[in-house]
């Protein structure tokens, strides 16, 4: 009897090797991955950017409007988990918002426009989304893109229909216009249809965007001297540099600018697409976007949005969309310029990419859209923890 | 991962093993003192074969979706539902078995497949009518296991050729693979239509893990000549979860159609049937030497 004791005494030790620790699900700092399902069937979404709040993330979309053509637009907020918490849609007056979202202390800012006025329109909102200030911003039409830029002001890109110019913005976070130029499309040029076709067709968007390169100089990627192009504008009379594209068959779809003139890029020419992680690019000079392009991204699809951020110290993460319908993240290390990795998004129902981030503790935010049941378009969500970034980088 | 687990049940397997040996040869002494056929009786080795057939009932412990619901009152339908004991698995293995005065204890090692089954259906409404659109997923689920069981058996008559009997252990199950086959299913209402959207079958044995469970049964052997055939019916209950948490949110070809794992804790039903031989004999006949 003695020896059984001792056997099983044993044994109930050994199964203790078993038993090691249940990992938890910790969504809130593991990587996710989220579908945002609505059961009506006439809903579609088309979300812009994800930005950070103290209680999760808001995602910024469009969504389709009974009264008008135009998206309109709604917010979602989600917790830190991906789960849904809260949608609003605004009054339909206010139509396509405008790329990107920004977060100043507790205040969220994003631009949109007036339907019955074509007004750009600066939204102001707080943490819980409810409170809208809208701010007619001068006499701005057609916004097209917006960024931050070091003094914690807003540019503005948008294009105006009487000058035939496009025309870049500083504004205050309160409305107000600091500095504007505007640029010629080229006389004679008629891009209205095509700035109408960004707005209401899904296929028509323009790879309209614009940044800084440094205090004073910025840069905005769209319709100048009959073509699409990458113009650096302190806002002199006349661009300090262009990057001209190819009327609009080739060009440049998203820029990062690394250091002053050193740049991060994504760029076409008719069907092929191109991505060079870094490169400098003449600011102050006239060039051409071909001449920095090589090899053809082929696995790219033809006419992708594309999106840049850096990441860490020394790497950024490219993102576009696939002929196979997925979602790509190249992670370059800018030594390098090699990729340390790459991250895709999406089997069997097609992807679609809005737009990639990071947040406070360097989690890779990618938004875009999926189709559920192959037909319904909806909003997807996936979170690449940090530790996940970091595994595959190093 | 699964080499690592293999290498430490194998390591388990010896263990168990030389502590039966010496316990035996301790015991061997104590008979050889007593002496006698009836002392010689109060101890045996078995080894033999056992397979048989098995149902499982899946439970989930914590229930999780890709989709997050916008419309709240779709998410309770989205959620899968589960089937018991439905689908039939099977297992095989060795039975190597120690006996001494009615009790005895026993590892088992053997293949094992379990199946169960899930469903659960997305719908959409329009201005038409509510449920215009509606999508079923179909899941059927298998896992391949090594399982590594540790039985207690007691003789309730410990005479005679026909001993009823009833067990108890714990068992370690260990992932060796886990085909997970999606069925989609496509209704349009309005149209009236049924499509096939698709079916999709992948192994995917890191979506889960090696689990513990506990057992008890009953069952009766029967002796035939030298040579005991049994029958027993052992009801399965996991303690651990045999789903991976860390890779529920990971993204593969499921995950992409919203299809995830829940915490999932297998209770399963098996009868099997064994043959076990003797491995010490009375009739020096079949002994290789004396």
């Amino acid at each position: 009897m003695q020896s059984y004791i001792r056997t099983l005494t044993l044994l109930v030790a050994i199964s203790g090797l078993f038993l090691s620790c249940e990992d938890e699900l910790d969504l809130e700092n593991d990587s996710f991955f989220r579908i945002y399902s609505n059961r009506n069937a006439e809903i579609d979404y088309e979300p812009i950017d994800i930005v950070e709040t103290a209680s999760g993330y808001v995602i910024l979309a469009a969504t389709k409007l009974v009264d008008s053509d135009f998206k309109g637009i709604q917010i979602i907020t989600v917790d830190k988990a991906g789960n849904f918490l809260r949608e609003r849609t605004m009054d339909s007056e206010m139509v396509v918002p405008t790329p990107d979202m920004f977060r100043v202390d507790s205040t969220f800012y994003f631009f949109a426009m007036s339907r019955t006025t074509l007004r750009a329109q600066l939204i102001a909102t707080d943490e819980n989304f409810r409170n809208l200030e809208v701010t007619p911003v001068g006499n701005v039409l057609y916004p097209l893109s917006a960024a931050m830029n070091s003094g914690g002001n807003l540019l503005l890109q948008s294009y105006d229909p009487a000058s035939l110019t496009t025309v870049i913005s500083e504004v205050r976070t309160d409305g107000t216009v600091l500095n504007q130029a505007g640029y010629t499309i080229g006389a004679g040029q008629d891009v209205e249809p095509t700035i109408l076709a960004h707005y209401l067709e899904p296929d028509g968007r323009q790879p309209f965007f614009c940044g800084e390169v440094n205090p004073g100089n910025y840069y905005f990627n769209g319709f100048y001297d009959f073509s699409l192009s990458l113009v650096f504008s302190d806002f002199s009379q006349e661009p300090s540099g262009v990057v001209q594209g190819q009327s609009d068959n080739g060009g440049i779809r998203a820029a990062y600018s690394i250091t002053g003139n050193l740049f991060a890029l994504v760029g076409f020419q008719f069907d092929e697409n191109y991505v060079v992680p870094s490169t400098p690019v003449g600011t102050g000079t006239t060039s051409s976007s071909i001449d920095l392009f090589s090899s053809d991204q082929a696995e790219l699809k033809t006419g992708t949005p594309a999106a840049i951020i850096p990441y860490g110290e020394n790497h950024v993460v490219i993102a576009a969309e696939t002929e196979s319908r997925e979602v790509a993240l190249y992670f370059y290390n800018l030594t390098t310029t090699e990729v340390s990795g790459i991250e895709t998004i999406g089997f069997i129902n097609p992807f679609t990419l809005s737009t990639v981030r990071t947040d406070e503790e360097q989690n890779l935010l990618v938004i875009g859209t999926t189709f559920t049941s192959g037909r319904f378009e909806r909003v997807f969500f996936r979170k690449v923890a940090a530790s996940d970034v970091n595994g595959f980088l190093n | 991962m699964i080499r690592r687990r293999l290498l430490l049940g194998a390591r388990l397997f010896a263990l168990i093993f030389a502590c039966l040996i010496v316990g035996d040869a301790e015991a061997q002494r104590r008979l050889d003192a007593r002496g006698g056929i009836e002392s010689f009786l109060d101890t045996q080795w078995w080894l033999g074969l056992k397979f048989g057939t098995n149902v499982t009932q899946p439970f989930a412990n914590e229930t999780y979706m890709v989709t997050s619901q916008i419309n709240a009152a779709s998410e309770e339908e989205a959620a899968k539902q589960y089937d018991d004991f439905n689908l039939i698995g099977v297992q095989i293995g060795l039975d190597a078995t120690y006996y001494a005065r009615g009790l005895s204890f026993g590892i088992q090692p053997m293949y094992k497949r379990i199946r169960y089954s899930y469903a659960n259906r997305f719908s959409w409404d329009s201005s038409i009518q509510p449920e215009a659109f509606i999508t079923d997923y179909d899941v059927e689920q298998a896992l391949d296991l090594v399982v590594v069981p540790i039985t207690l058996k007691y003789d309730i008559i410990k005479r005679g050729n026909l001993r009823p009997f009833v067990i108890a252990g714990v068992s370690y199950s260990f992932i060796m693979g886990a085909n997970k086959q999606l069925d989609i299913r496509h209704t349009d209402v309005v149209l009236d239509s049924r499509v096939v959207g698709g079916e999709v079958s992948l192994n995917v044995p890191n979506e889960f893990q090696g689990f513990l469970s506990a057992f008890g049964g009953i069952g009766a052997s029967y002796d035939v000549g030298n040579i005991r055939l049994y029958l027993d019916f052992a009801y399965n209950y996991g303690i651990t979860s045999a789903v991976n948490k860390e890779e529920i949110f990971e993204e593969n070809a499921f995950f992409a159609v919203g299809e995830i794992n829940d915490d999932i804790f297998i209770r399963n039903i098996s009868g099997s049937f064994g043959v076990v031989f003797p491995l010490k004999f009375i009739d020096n006949t079949f002994q290789s030497s004396r």
